[in-house]
């Protein structure tokens, strides 16, 4: 009996530990029924059938638990799936703004040609005052330019 | 010349996007017309418009290469048989016309063939609508049409006359301002909003 009680409070010991081990990630199933999100490794939605043919329901996470293994795992594929996306929105966006930039480029550079051709045939006051108009409409729109394209080529 | 390149590349991408959006339209459960399911034969991209662009881009470089030589009488007959191709309807199609027939006005201006850069112009005008760059382009070459007309007239002793195209090329010269202006408004709005 004395070389029999260390054995069984090892085992005692040992069973505690992952009983606590488990109850951080899933409440205990009752008896030896294996938990539903064990059996069912698919993701399928509704219960997995027990061997007892009773179902039990995946009971929900205690609030601020950390998620199962398998909760965890889709959450990161959902995640990977969100940043995969968020980069092909954002690289997009960069060629649609480059895009933009050379149209407004291209633009501006036409806007330059006319206000040069426009002030150099002007020749009276008149013709100067549109002149003037043009070179300011000029000079904001390549400020503009600048500002959100960088220097055109 | 690189420009002219972009514009008819990125015609052609778009083109080839809209194909591909109606090949993933036909990927849907029930049968659409023109899908291969429904009508094998029936070409998923609009093949008129990309022969179009594809002849274009053809003639536009053959252009540069009678320029590059020199050969302005050349470039203006390569761009001549661009605006004779039997032209699909298409935006993209009337960009690409009106840019053509603003680059032949300025070829025909360079060899001082001013009515033939005037008509040149006018064609060109009535293809693009609003404010685009295609049309604030043709406005600018046709205010130095009109500066070059000016001057003729002006050598030919005929002032009047002069002093009206004159003040053609002056407005026409302002308008092309404006359109370019808004142009660049919206490019850069729409670069901010993304």
């Amino acid at each position: 009996m004395s070389r029999v009680a260390p054995l069984l409070l090892v085992c005692l010991s040992l069973t505690l530990c992952r009983c606590a081990a488990d109850g951080r990630s899933a409440p205990a199933t009752p008896g030896n029924a294996p938990a539903a999100d064990q059996a069912e490794p698919t993701g399928a939605v509704g219960p997995a059938p027990t061997a007892s043919g009773m179902q039990f329901a995946p009971p929900p996470p205690p609030p601020g638990a950390p998620p199962a293994p398998e909760e965890g795992k889709h959450e990161r594929d959902a995640r990977r799936a969100a940043a995969r996306a968020e980069l092909d929105r954002a690289q997009g966006e960069l060629e649609a703004a480059t895009g933009d930039c050379a149209a407004a480029c291209r633009a501006l550079a036409s806007m330059e040609r006319a206000t040069l051709h426009l002030c150099s045939i002007a020749d009276d006051t008149d013709d100067q005052r549109r002149c003037d108009d043009a070179r300011q409409r000029l000079t904001t729109a390549r400020n503009h330019v600048r500002a959100a394209c960088g220097a055109c080529s | 010349m690189k420009l002219r390149w972009l514009v008819l590349a990125t015609l052609a991408l778009l083109v080839m996007a809209g194909g591909a959006l109606g090949l993933a339209a036909c990927r849907g459960e029930a049968p659409l017309a023109g899908c291969p399911s429904a009508e094998p034969a029936a070409p998923p991209i609009d093949e008129p418009v990309m022969a179009f662009l594809s002849a274009a881009r053809a003639l536009h470089h053959q252009a540069d290469i009678h320029q590059s030589t020199g050969d302005t009488a050349g470039a203006i007959a390569s761009l001549e048989r661009l605006v004779a191709l039997p032209a699909p309807k298409a935006v993209e199609v009337d960009e690409v016309l009106a840019d053509a027939h603003a680059r032949l006005a300025e070829l025909r201006l360079d060899l001082g063939d001013v009515e033939g850069a005037g008509r040149d112009v006018t064609e060109g005008l009535a293809h693009v609508q609003g404010a685009t760059y295609f049309r604030g382009h043709l406005l600018e070459v046709a205010g130095r049409v009109e500066e070059a007309r000016a001057a003729t007239l002006a050598d030919a002793g005929k002032g009047d006359e002069a002093a009206r195209a004159k003040a053609r090329a002056v407005g026409l010269l302002e308008e092309a301002v404006h359109v370019q202006e808004q142009v660049i408004e919206r490019a850069l709005a729409d670069a901010g909003t993304r």
